[in-house]
């Protein structure tokens, strides 16, 4: 039946190129330490590798922050005393 | 071992989780689809027994849930669960796009799993409505029942009538209940139906990965690889949802919900669960237009395979599109804020700037930032022949 282009083989064919010469290398389970490093490999590594994003994340966020910030200051004065007076006499709000 | 590559049904699971290669270099990332799997799960097996109790009927509907909570040996469990496995669902479901937005996986030849996620996403969202409402309480009535539906008054010509035909009646009411419950329980196996399409169209051709190429000289197998490192979100996950469930289970939800739908009184003030999306609804003037928009919002994910232009998948390569797409997740987030809050200003103006950018994202900016990088690749290698 004809079909799509299938990007993927299954084992032994999966469409990349001839592989030779593979060596595998293991210790004994008795001397591995599957977890070995991990969380004080992280403090170092996992903050240099989210550090090397920031200048991708920080602004954007920086401005969301600010817009939030600044409106929900705006917002509770314009629901405060100071804020009626102010609106009043301006005239927007009519008269109450 | 043999009969799992012989049987017929076997071979196929095989085939899925067992022997399937997948490339050795993906991240955490690409752990959220079985999350949802499990979601999906857990949300039809519990959603199955509460029915065994539940009474769709506008008298009786908010007692039996009650009743499942205090007089059934661990039906709060069951409620609380089904309740707080929802919101998660929405939560992971939100990552998953994110990351297919990330590292462009809905690039051919991943537009067929795409194009059925984004069909499942709005399929969630209508499931997640009509299982609100069944709770028939005061946010089931207003905030949902009936804000929602009325949003269908706004079609030209026929609104009016067609919202009727959908109530049943003249207003949300007994024949509402029973038709949202009959459809709650029905959607969830077209999700599943359509979560197993999802599947095999990803299977065709494997799952992508951070670099965004083939990945055909490195696999490793599904099992036990990916099925132990899917079973460490699938632990943390439950972890997280016991604790909900146990210690905080009205976290996600909303106080008004413990009041009995009365249609005699509003809610002093209505917040449909829907907060990004009713963000873009409320920031157009127009009611018919608020709608399309509304609706435009979701369905426009399936553009992307064709908004971006860059010949590069995934964003580990793409600078400028890597920033942009850090400005469409705090669009969102800021959306997602502005439903919340009350129409007035500056909400209303932010709400408007931020629905503006939502859909330049897509229809301007990225096609916009791939025909820039692919422009700028190109400038960098023609200098570098010409230094040859
Ligand atoms: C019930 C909901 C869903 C389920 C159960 C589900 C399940 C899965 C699973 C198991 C995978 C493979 C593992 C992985 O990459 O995480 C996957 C991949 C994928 N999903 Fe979903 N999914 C769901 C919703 C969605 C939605 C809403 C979208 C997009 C709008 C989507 C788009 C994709 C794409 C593009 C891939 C391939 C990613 C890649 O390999 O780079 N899915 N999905």
């Amino acid at each position: 039946m004809p079909g799509p282009k299938v990007y993927i083989g299954w084992w032994g064919a999966m469409g990349g190129p001839k592989q030779k010469g593979i060596t595998q290398y293991s210790i004994s389970p008795y001397r591995q330490r599957a977890l070995k490093g991990m969380l004080s490999g992280y403090i170092v590594h996992g903050i240099r590798r989210i550090g090397a994003q920031a200048p991708y994340f920080v602004p954007p966020f920086a401005v969301g922050y600010f817009v939030y910030t600044w409106a929900k200051a705006k917002d509770h004065y314009n629901n405060s005393k100071a804020g009626h007076l102010a609106a009043m006499q301006a005239g927007e709000h009519g008269d109450h | 071992m043999r009969i799992l590559k012989q049987n017929p049904i076997l071979r196929l699971v095989n085939s899925y989780i067992v022997d399937s290669p997948q490339p050795t270099n993906i991240s955490y990332l690409w752990n959220f689809g079985s999350l949802l799997a499990l979601c999906l799960g857990i949300q039809i097996l519990t959603g199955v027994f509460l029915a065994m109790r539940y009474t769709a009927h506008v008298d009786l509907a908010f007692d039996s849930i009650e009743s499942i909570m205090r007089d059934v040996s661990y039906g709060w469990a069951l409620r609380y669960t089904h309740a707080n496995v929802a919101s998660f669902f929405f939560i992971f479901v939100y990552a998953h796009i994110a990351r297919g937005l990330y590292y462009n996986s809905y690039k051919s030849p991943r537009v067929a799993p795409w194009s059925i996620g984004v069909i499942i996403l709005v399929l969630m969202m209508a499931t997640a409505f009509l299982g609100y409402c069944l709770v028939y309480g005061q946010m089931s009535l207003w905030g949902l029942a009936t804000v929602i539906t009325n949003l269908l008054s706004a079609i030209p010509w026929i609104g009016n009538d067609f919202v009727e035909f959908v109530w049943g009646g003249f207003s949300v009411g007994n024949a509402t209940l029973n038709r949202f419950f009959s459809l709650h329980y029905l959607l969830p196996f077209v999700l599943a139906a359509l979560a197993i399409v999802h599947m095999l169209t990803l299977h065709t051709h494997g799952s992508s990965n951070p670099l965004g190429i083939s990945s055909n000289v490195d696999k490793i197998a599904m099992h036990p690889y990916f099925i132990f490192k899917d079973l460490v979100t699938i632990y943390l996950f439950l972890l997280v949802l016991s604790i909900i469930v146990t210690q905080y289970p009205n976290l996600m939800g909303h106080s008004d919900n413990y009041i009995p739908a009365n249609p005699m009184v509003t809610p002093a003030s209505i917040v449909p669960e829907w907060y990004p999306f009713y963000a873009i609804l409320r920031s157009i003037p127009s009611k018919l237009f608020g709608v399309i928009a509304m609706f435009a919002a979701l369905l426009i994910y399936l553009v992307m395979p064709i908004a971006d232009t860059s010949r590069i998948r995934g964003n580990q390569f793409r600078p400028l599109n890597k920033f942009f797409f850090w400005v469409l997740v705090v669009t969102f987030g800021i959306l997602f804020w502005i439903g919340s809050q009350h129409p007035v200003e500056p909400f209303v103006t932010i709400g408007q700037v931020a629905t503006t950018l939502y859909f330049s994202w897509f229809i301007i900016i990225t096609p916009l930032v791939g025909i820039i990088e692919n422009s700028l690749f190109d400038i960098a290698l023609l200098a570098k022949e010409g230094n040859k």
